[in-house]
């Protein structure tokens, strides 16, 4: 290894590529405009739907019959709700509801008019494919719940029990977590996947542009013909490589928290839910060295798939299928309560997103993260020697050889093993 | 319409737009005119506007100003007649990588409107005469750069057009090749077609161009066959006949 | 152009089109990947969250959940919890395996230091007996929901930790319990009482079963269509102009007798063909998953589904359908290369799905204005359809808005392969742009960063969180050294671009007439914005906390709220940002987009609309004086009326309809008096 040859070239690839606008635009300009941007825009849903649903008042109607009723009286005196008396005319109310011009009908039922009203059948119509009308149907039978609570402690009254006989006992939940710990449980539930997701989207462009693209260029053969060894040149690109890879799931996720506290925070503040978006500083190193060996594997496996094209757009359908193998195993472990296990800390990828999910709320499990390390090591280990029994293939170093990763796999690899 | 010649620009003007610059006058109010069965070469160096003449010919750009026609169609006002007499052929007007030859002739002969009923015949007779029979069904992106260049001049031809535009086509190729593609263009003067060709190349303008017209900065400076212009300026070798005219031009 | 008006040649753009089909199921690499792929991974993202689903029931229903007893009232608590436990409940809910009937299994350990035992998640749970007067002094913090008033009774406290699963989920098994048990207790002791009897109620919805699922699914019809046809397109798409524009095979076809037309219209039927592929065959394949039983459709969905129904969505998707690939040719006909339409993708694809989202929108109905915006309007259609709900002329306008919309975005990629420089390629090179053309140009990008930075940077540094910290960061740091820094590196002349000159004298005549007219209409303005875009109550009193804190001295406010805003936000967006806006779009639209650039800058949606009308006030105040300078007397007023008001308890309730109308009036005439002193 002659490291001020890999030095010089690693340096020629990073400045090449900080001019080049779709790494810079892509990596570096829409993560800091996308993430503040749509966070805004999902707040302002949200708020807008909040705003809305408050101002809407649940139009009810009733038969003149409920008018008489604590029904009735309970909801007018709810602010939420509106109520006028109809008659019960059926057609022209059910019609009227179905256009959305009421959005609920309550009436007594006929049948046993001779009971008090509170033991008298509600019937309550609406529409349960319109979300308005869903709500004041709601809203009817919470107000007919608290009316009940009511009676049943009017009763108990009659019957001589008092208060705390009746009150018995009261339950109460106090949540020990603080608004920062809520703030790193949710975190760990999102970070992880985005993290590992930016790494393998951030090495895609560089990966499949170092080797397919030189090809393409014909800068390939350029950088061949120095007098720099091959040995030089692909090690000085897997790192540049792996910079770019590492360097955009940082910065992501940097661009990500920043937004999530600035934007978030305050609107859950505003509803009353404290959350807090902070990560213990002690987190930082053990996330970059994980995004690194995470960025080490990803590269590797791209830039092996993808050096067999000729274009940069082949070269991305060949290492495309290592994108979706990369976040797969995500959707397994997106659930709340997983912990990194002795067996988990095994599996490739999923390890490390839980060695980030518990850094980010402060918890270190050191021998399960050595475990989780040393997984990937022997990961990133395995993919650099077959590149270098690759690279052993002259026609494949200098872009002679016409075929896939796999085609090349079976052809030389395999059978070459079984003689 | 038949006593006009085949190909006309007649103050033929092209300004390109630039924010910081102003214009640009690519092609400066230019004349000429090609007749049936002549090569008629534009000569100049790069960035001359050889190769925005031709592309305001084949339509691909719109002039700003002037008038331009082939076999009688204007380039502005019957764009889609003017390409369908036309084959356009350059270096950058590649083919299609995943189509075979034979499906590439037979598409440019249907997009060109050739009638339907006689394709066959057609792709058949430009499959012998470009000696491309051995490869007719092998996908474009597998053919080696000399067959592809046969292919991509019988696609140039495939709706027999009367009028074939050459934007620099030996630009990239080797000697043979070159040769070969000089021969090719030689005899489709033969068969009565009027061909235009633009090249950077002297030696190559001397050899196969009846008349050349020098262009520079949009210009033409001169116009006239190689003796027309070895007796203006006294000069043999095409070579300092240009520089001399070029001279002149800055004087 | 001349050829646009041609009639399209059907046979030629289907020659076209067939060959452009052969040659993409050719490539047989992105035909795996762009169909083959989601055929795969959508059933596998369904299985993933089935798994995860029921993974995590499993786990609760076989995690014992240890808890600790303490308190002054333990014995009572260990009691209590004893009888609860007992009761015969299903904790799991739905998701409970048959073996356990889905009781979760509680397990008392002994515990020093409960509260520490939950924090360090040695236990899960603390449950704490609190006697009479404990429980008055503890309060009901997060107390059950049912508990209105507030009565004398011992109480049981649950200590828990909501970020831990086990820990809440362990909680909420214990309250329901808990709660159950009094239940089961008042009833013993009225036993000729039940609470059954009293108020039943029947309800009875107007919507099928089918319609009420269909609903469901109608949310996200759109936005599944929207991104099948925007991912399985794209790759299509971006290779049939940019990827022939780099192979040259694209000139090729422009020499050829076909017009540019017929090659869009050939490519945009590709890239539908294409996409509409990709979501059927992935209808079918969640068909076959359906029928082998691996995952459900929302009960009697089928139901809901009429042929009537199956052909206006079909007339309603199409269009979509379009517009998306139009969208994406459009794409890739503005990009110079194969990479480039890739860079360009990503965001316009999220920006296609945010009004495909519109139908998540509770009660959002088609009856409104949203029927104007494309693809929103087909997502909210499209569940009201699925609701039973077929408004026909409201589908008629969606129908004829997709239309117009798909057309458009055709059109627009038509007119991108007539643009020059990207057939010549590179004629204009921004290395070479002045200046001043140069700064028209990077304005958007420039203005986005200090929106971000304003939006950002405060709430993230706690020393600027304050009101006094975020008006000098943002107004007088970025907004003040942002036009520094833009007037140095671009060379912005002073009186031009800034319009930092002395106005007329009449010009402030008309602000002092305007400024009291406008902050009346302005009034107007926020309630009107409020009928679209309804402020929640809290946010509200939160957000005029913010911005009128009631902490600071009068003149503080002044100074803060109404003095840098008034001089700086003038310079930044009447500055310099109308500046680079006229000079490319002209001088109306210049203002137009301005106002409302300095509306979105205000962050907040209820302030978007109020603050753009000002923010079209001062610009065309401005543009017409030619000075900037009345703009910042205006701004400073405008913002100073509320202050002075309110501190002086002078703000009126509402104003009258008069009001308004000589509002108006005095700002006609302040308007005259701009145009009298507007700048030849």
């Amino acid at each position: 290894m002659k490291w001020r040859e890999i030095g010089i070239l690693y340096r020629m690839e990073l400045r090449s590529a900080l001019r080049e606008r779709s790494i810079v635009v892509g990596s570096i300009l829409i993560p800091l405009l996308l993430y503040p941007l749509l966070m805004w825009g999902i707040m302002s849903g949200l708020t807008f739907v909040m705003g809305q649903s408050e101002s809407q008042v649940s139009r009810i109607a009733s038969s003149a019959d409920v008018e008489s009723t604590r029904v009735f009286e309970a909801l007018e005196s709810d602010e939420r709700v509106s109520v006028e008396i109809l008659l019960p005319s059926h057609l022209d109310i059910r019609s009227r509801i179905r256009s959305g011009e009421l959005d609920a009908w309550i009436e007594l039922m006929p049948a046993a008019a001779e009971l008090s009203p509170e033991f008298r059948k509600y019937h309550v119509v609406y529409d349960g494919s319109k979300d308005r009308s869903a709500v004041a149907e709601t809203r009817i039978v919470e107000s007919l719940d608290s009316l009940r609570t009511e009676r049943m402690e009017d009763e108990a009254k009659r019957a001589g029990l008092g208060e705390e006989v009746w009150q018995q006992y009261s339950v109460a939940s106090e949540n020990l977590a603080s608004s920062r710990q809520m703030g790193q449980f949710i975190m760990g539930l999102i970070v992880p996947m985005f993290l590992i997701i930016m790494v393998s989207a951030g090495a895609m462009y560089p990966a499949v542009d170092a080797t397919a693209g030189e090809r393409e260029r014909g800068t390939w053969e350029t950088l061949v013909s120095t007098a720099a060894s091959p040995g030089s040149i692909i090690t000085a690109k897997y790192l540049y490589v792996t910079t770019l890879s590492c360097a955009a799931g940082l910065l992501n996720l940097f661009a990500m928290l920043v937004s999530m506290r600035a934007i978030f925070a305050p609107m859950l503040a505003s509803t009353g839910k404290n959350m807090e978006f902070k990560i213990p500083l002690a987190s930082i190193p053990v996330i970059a060295a994980g995004a690194l060996l995470l960025a080490l594997f990803i590269s590797a496996g791209m830039m092996l798939l993808a050096s067999f094209a000729r274009t940069f757009k082949e070269g991305q359908s060949m290492a495309a299928p290592l994108y979706v193998v990369s976040f797969l195993p995500m959707l397994f472990i997106n659930s709340p309560g997983i912990v990194l296990t002795p067996k988990l800390a095994l599996v490739p990828i999923v390890n490390i997103a839980l060695v980030f999910r518990e850094a980010i709320s402060g918890t270190f499990q050191w021998p399960l993260i050595a475990v989780a390390v040393a997984v990937e090591l022997v990961l990133v280990a395995a993919v650099l020697l077959l590149a270098q029994r690759v690279l052993r293939f002259e026609d494949v170093l200098i872009g002679s050889y016409s075929g896939s990763f796999f085609r090349f796999l079976k052809e030389r690899i395999i059978r070459r093993s079984q003689t | 319409m038949s006593v006009e010649a085949p190909v006309v620009a007649r103050g033929l003007l092209k300004v390109f737009h630039d924010e910081s610059r102003g214009e640009l006058r690519a092609v400066d109010e230019i004349d000429f005119e090609c007749h049936r069965g002549e090569i008629f070469g534009l000569l100049g160096a790069n960035g001359a506007g050889k190769t925005t003449t031709l592309r305001l010919l084949s339509t691909v750009l719109k002039p700003s100003g002037g008038h331009a026609s082939v076999m009688g169609y204007d380039v502005l006002e019957s764009s889609g007649e003017v390409r369908a007499h036309l084959g356009f052929y350059s270096a950058s007007t590649a083919l299609y990588p995943r189509l075979t030859a034979r499906e590439t002739l037979e598409f440019f002969a249907r997009i060109n409107g050739y009638p339907e009923a006689e394709i066959e015949n057609r792709v058949r007779s430009l499959v012998d005469r470009f000696g491309i029979e051995e490869f007719v069904d092998v996908r474009v992106d597998k053919l080696s750069s000399g067959m592809k260049q046969r292919v991509s001049l019988a696609r140039t031809v495939a709706h027999d057009p009367p009028v074939l535009i050459f934007d620099e086509p030996t630009v990239a190729l080797d000697v043979m090749a070159a040769i070969e593609m000089q021969d090719v263009i030689r005899e489709f003067r033969e068969e009565g077609k009027t061909i235009l060709f633009s090249t950077h190349v002297m030696s190559e303008a001397e050899k196969i161009c009846d008349r050349i017209a020098i262009i520079h900065r949009g210009r033409i400076l001169a116009c006239d066959t190689l003796n027309g212009l070895r007796e203006e300026t006294g000069k043999h070798y095409l070579e300092d006949i240009f520089l001399e005219f070029m001279r002149e031009s800055h004087d | 152009m001349t050829e646009g008006a041609a009639r399209l040649r059907w046979p030629l753009v289907a020659t076209l089109f067939r060959c452009e089909l052969r040659m993409t199921l050719r490539d047989r690499r992105t035909v795996l990947l762009s169909v083959l792929l989601p055929l795969l991974v959508m059933p596998l993202i369904f299985f993933a969250s089935s798994y995860v689903e029921s993974a995590r029931a499993a786990r609760l229903e076989a995690t014992v959940y240890r808890y600790a007893l303490g308190g002054t009232e333990e014995a009572w608590a260990r009691q209590l919890v004893k009888d609860a436990l007992a009761l015969e409940l299903d904790d799991a809910g739905e998701g409970s395996s048959q073996s356990s009937q889905g009781a979760y299994h509680f397990e008392e350990v002994a515990s020093e230091t409960p509260r520490d035992d939950v924090r360090e998640q040695r236990i899960h749970l603390f449950v704490e007996g609190l006697g009479r007067e404990e429980a008055r002094e503890h309060g009901s913090e997060e107390a059950d929901e049912s508990e209105t008033d507030e009565v004398d009774a011992p109480q049981v406290n649950l200590v828990f930790r909501a970020d831990r699963d086990g820990s809440r989920e362990g909680m909420r098994a214990l309250r329901r319990r808990l709660v159950a048990l009094r239940h089961e207790r008042r009833q013993e002791m009225l036993p000729s009482f039940s609470e059954e009897d009293l108020y039943p109620v029947e309800a009875e919805s107007l919507a099928s079963r089918s319609q009420e699922s269909g609903v469901q699914l109608g949310r996200f019809l759109v936005l599944f269509l929207v991104m099948l046809v925007m991912s399985g397109g794209s790759v299509v798409a971006t290779d049939s102009i940019a990827g022939e524009k780099e192979r040259g095979s694209l000139e090729t076809l422009l020499t050829t007798a076909c017009t540019r037309l017929e090659i869009v219209a050939a490519k945009l039927l590709l890239a539908l063909a294409f996409a509409l592929f990709i979501a059927v065959s992935q209808v079918v394949n969640l068909a076959v998953y359906v029928g082998f039983d691996l995952f459900d459709l929302p009960e009697g969905f089928l139901g809901a589904v009429t042929p009537a129904v199956a052909l206006t969505l079909l007339l309603l998707l199409v269009p979509v359908a379009c517009l998306a690939a139009g969208v994406l040719l459009l794409i890739s006909g503005r990009a110079k290369g194969y990479k480039e339409a890739q860079l360009y993708f990503f965001p316009a694809y999220l920006l296609s799905l945010l009004p495909a989202l519109a139908a998540v929108l509770p009660s959002l109905r088609l009856r409104s204005a949203i029927v104007l915006v494309p693809i929103a309007n087909v997502s909210v259609a499209v569940r009201e359809i699925l609701a039973g709900n077929f408004d026909l002329p409201m589908l008629a306008v969606t129908f004829l808005v997709s239309c117009a919309a798909a057309g458009l975005a055709a059109w627009a990629a038509v007119k991108t392969l007539d643009s020059e420089h990207l057939v010549v390629g590179g004629a204009v090179q921004e290395r070479a742009l002045g200046p001043a053309a140069l700064f028209a140009r990077r304005v958007p990008v420039i203005y986005a960063l200090m929106w971000v930075l304003i939006l950002i940077v405060p709430m993230n540094i706690d020393a600027l969180s304050s009101l006094r910290g975020q008006v000098l960061f943002n107004v007088v740091l970025v907004f003040g050294g942002g036009t520094l820094l833009m007037a140095w590196r671009y060379r912005l002349p002073r009186a031009e671009a800034l319009s930092l000159r002395m106005p007329h004298p009449l010009a402030w005549l008309g602000v002092l007439l305007g400024a009291p007219s406008a902050f009346v209409l302005g009034v107007g303005v926020f309630h009107l914005s409020n009928q679209v875009f309804p402020a929640p109550e809290r946010m509200l009193e939160s957000m005029s906390q913010m911005i009128l804190p009631e902490e600071l001295p009068t003149w503080q406010l002044l100074v803060f709220v109404a003095l840098l805003p008034g001089i700086f936000e003038e310079l930044v967006f009447r500055g310099a940002l109308l500046h680079g806006l006229r000079t490319r779009w002209g001088t109306w639209r210049g203002i137009l987009v301005s106002a409302a650039i300095f509306g979105v800058f205000h962050v907040s949606l209820f302030r978007l609309l109020p603050t753009a009308y000002l923010g079209l006030l001062f610009g065309a105040a401005a543009v017409l004086t030619g000075s900037i300078l009345p703009g910042m007397l205006w701004h400073a007023l405008n913002n100073s009326l509320p202050i002075l008001l309110t501190r002086f308890d002078l703000m009126p309730e509402s104003f009258l309809p008069w009001h308004y109308g000589v509002a108006s009036l005095g700002l006609v005439s302040a308007f005259g008096f701009f145009w009298a002193a507007r700048r030849r």
